[in-house]
């Protein structure tokens, strides 16, 4: 099995999964989602609400804002040596206090700690009229996402299986799959139909060009064939700016790892098995 | 990790998993199935958010639970290789 790298920056990776197994790759894409922990806004004390939105609601949209994460100095409330009662290993805390008339920004939650401020200034939160005001306190734990959603650290992750595009020697360069191809990857030279340089990664395995081949009525099978090659996938992972997308990778990756070691231990234990 | 072997005889293990979910449940009766001699491996889940219950059966050359300590070990190594593929594409 190995990983290569077709992209790999703070915020987006897209690499290719080889020799691998579908149960495997859906395990490190679920993984990613909601087994890497991240900060989120969890719990608000309000002093102050007289906006258009109830109490529950302005609770609800600070706990969706992405905020950065240093897992070296935070640890889930669980794990915490405080036992859970929120200390600053496992609580960040954050003030906001805005009058109106604005709106108010992902910017104005003050964080007490700087490096858990939020991922992104210009999130709005609220829209504040003439002598309308809110004031409230706010409180982040590090969670997962398999407890809500907002503790995801990922915006997109997927995988697809790696496509083939294959032609027989019934093409005959009419262009009807090249015209039906949503991504374009397709194109004709020398009267054949062929894929574009270095752009077989980005088929959609919609077999759209197929079906324009059967249209184009050269015998019974369509001369293009697309086929998806499960033991290789292709990933992608974009992340909401709270952790590295690399660092959301190898953390998926040691969970994984670390569920089979505990496994391992008990079974052997079990079995007397050193 | 908390299991609870409900059943076990030199052929088949009946195993809950308790907190577990899909996610490693799913990614273990593959790797499971990839030995010759496991015959049936397989999770049920009562419900949504039920513990999952393990079935492995063995043609009885080897016991359940070495087939799953064999098959942990491969899963602990793809995850290791995959590591270190990451760590060193990233040093570059």
């Amino acid at each position: 099995m190995e990983i290569i790298f077709g992209r790999l920056d703070n915020n987006n990776a897209r690499f290719t999964l080889t020799e691998t197994r579908t149960a495997f790759a859906n395990a490190f894409r679920r993984a990613m989602i909601s087994e890497v922990p991240t900060l989120a806004i969890d719990q608000v004390r309000i002093y102050d609400n007289t906006s258009v939105l109830f109490d529950e609601m302005l609770a609800h949209r600070l706990g969706l804002i992405p905020l950065r994460t240093d897992l070296t100095t935070y640890v889930p409330a669980g794990e915490c040596s405080c036992g859970g009662a929120g200390c600053t290993h496992c609580t960040a805390t954050y003030t906001l206090s805005v009058e109106g008339p604005r709106m108010v920004f992902s910017r104005d939650l003050i964080p007490q700690d700087p490096t858990t401020a939020p991922c992104h200034d210009e999130i709005p939160i609220i829209k504040l009229s003439e002598n309308q005001k809110v004031v409230l306190e706010a409180r982040a734990t590090v969670n997962t996402g398999k407890e809500h959603a907002k503790w995801q650290p990922t915006i997109a992750c997927g995988y697809k299986n790696y496509p083939e595009i294959t032609f027989s020697e019934n093409c005959d360069g009419c262009g009807m799959c090249v015209e039906e191809c949503p991504r374009g990857i397709l194109t004709v030279k020398e009267g054949k139909a062929q894929v574009v340089a270095e752009k077989q990664e980005e088929c959609l395995l919609c077999r759209l060009c197929e079906e324009a081949c059967m249209a184009g009525g050269i015998g019974s099978e369509p001369s293009i064939r697309i086929k998806g090659d499960e033991t290789r996938k292709i990933f992608v992972v974009e992340g909401d700016e709270s952790l590295p997308v690399q660092e959301i990778i190898e953390r998926a990756l040691m969970h994984l790892r670390q569920k089979s070691e505990d496994l391992h231990t008990i079974v052997s234990q079990l079995s007397g098995v050193t | 990790m908390n299991i609870e072997i409900r059943e076990l005889t030199a052929d088949r293990a009946r195993i809950l998993f308790h907190g577990e979910g899909h996610t490693f449940m799913n990614m273990l009766t593959d790797e499971l199935l990839e030995n010759p001699v496991v015959g049936i491996a397989k999770y049920t889940m009562e419900f949504q958010f039920s513990d999952p219950e393990l079935v492995v059966t063995t043609d009885g050359s080897k016991d359940p639970l070495t087939v799953i300590r064999e098959a942990c070990e491969h899963l602990r190594g793809y995850c290791d290789e995959l590591l270190e593929n990451v760590r060193t594409a990233v040093s570059k």
